[in-house]
């Protein structure tokens, strides 16, 4: 036996749908049916709302009720459905992409002499102060080693034995994806160069 | 405070585990016994019922009942919730925490019973 809607308040029940598919999909899928119901069977309890004042009530209690729980399914949904391991790396990506881009400029300003723009007056400014500089430097060669960090992290396996008395820490890489472990290894490649370089500049070998 | 010290409940998982202390019911229903427990005090809209519901069946606070209602009397659509034994030792572990409140309360009169028992 379904619930039956006076018509004075069947227009409210659009708006209650359009409200419901707000949620996301696999809470809506589970409750989507149950929560109309109990809509029009509250609907149907509640005196008709006859002025504007009480429509205006009935409408913000139901936006009272329904927005905060929307974004309550969504985060939580996002949160079960998002590792923070894969958020992390995708800003990993991100850094990644804009150092590239970086050093591609660098490379095309003062190694291949084209006609573009100083990068650092461009990103820092035209009076930068010596700070900026440094960190905006430090930051050029720590990026491909804090990204191999994101992607190594998250598959490395941290195991103690115990032999003979005594412990041994054992670090282990876990299988990770084709495109993650080429990331992890163009990582791995730009901190060697990028330190190495660092390095032997220090030691005065060039 | 130990960690294994039970929590108070958030008042949607204290009204509804409540509500259904008496026996299964379905959403409305849920509503409806939240609103005259309370005397008015509180009440739950549908937004606000399903989503505490639905982190309430993954606590296993509450459990879905298998009977269906008898699609003459009822909608075949609707599902009845039920307490778990979990939502039941919950319930009476928060009721037993407000008990001793209240009792401390009374000791120390600043419930209103224990003052109006004063002036009597």
């Amino acid at each position: 036996m379904s619930a039956i809607i006076s018509p004075t308040r069947r227009s409210v029940l659009p708006v209650y749908r359009t409200l419901v598919t707000w949620y996301p999909t696999p809470f809506r899928q589970r409750f989507e049916q149950e929560m109309l119901l109990a809509f029009q069977d509250w609907l149907n309890a509640e005196p008709t709302p006859r002025s504007k004042a009480q429509q205006l009530k009935l409408a913000s209690s139901l936006i009272a009720d329904m927005l905060p729980s929307i974004i309550h399914e969504h985060l939580s949904e996002w949160r079960s459905t998002m590792k923070v391991s894969s958020i992390i790396q995708k800003v990993a990506l991100a850094a990644l992409a804009a150092w590239a881009v970086i050093w591609a400029w660098f490379i095309g300003k003062w190694f291949l002499l084209l006609p573009l723009a100083d990068p650092n007056k461009w990103l820092l400014g035209e009076d930068y102060s010596h700070t900026a500089n440094s960190i905006f430097g430090a930051a050029l060669f720590i990026i491909p080693f804090l990204a191999l960090l994101a992607f190594v992290i998250p598959v490395l396996k941290i195991q103690t034995l115990t032999e003979n008395g005594d412990g041994v820490l054992m670090l282990r890489l876990q299988k990770m994806g084709k495109a993650q472990a080429l990331v992890a290894w163009v990582c791995l490649g730009a901190t060697v160069i990028l330190w190495g370089m660092v390095f032997t500049a220090r030691m005065g070998w060039w | 405070m130990t960690p294994t010290e039970p929590q108070p409940l958030t008042p949607a998982v204290f009204h509804i585990l409540f509500a259904l202390a008496d026996g299964e019911k379905h959403g409305y229903r849920i509503m409806q016994a939240v609103k005259i427990n309370s005397r008015g005090e509180f009440t739950i809209g549908p937004g606000t019922l399903y989503g505490t519901i639905k982190r309430m069946l993954a606590d296993d606070l509450i459990s879905e009942s298998e009977e269906r209602p008898d699609p003459e009397l009822d909608d075949q659509r609707r599902r009845y919730y039920q307490l778990t034994d979990h939502g039941r030792n919950t319930l009476q572990a928060d009721l037993a925490r407000m008990d001793a409140l209240l009792q401390r309360a009374r000791v120390m009169q600043i419930h209103p019973a224990s003052s109006s028992k004063a002036t009597l």
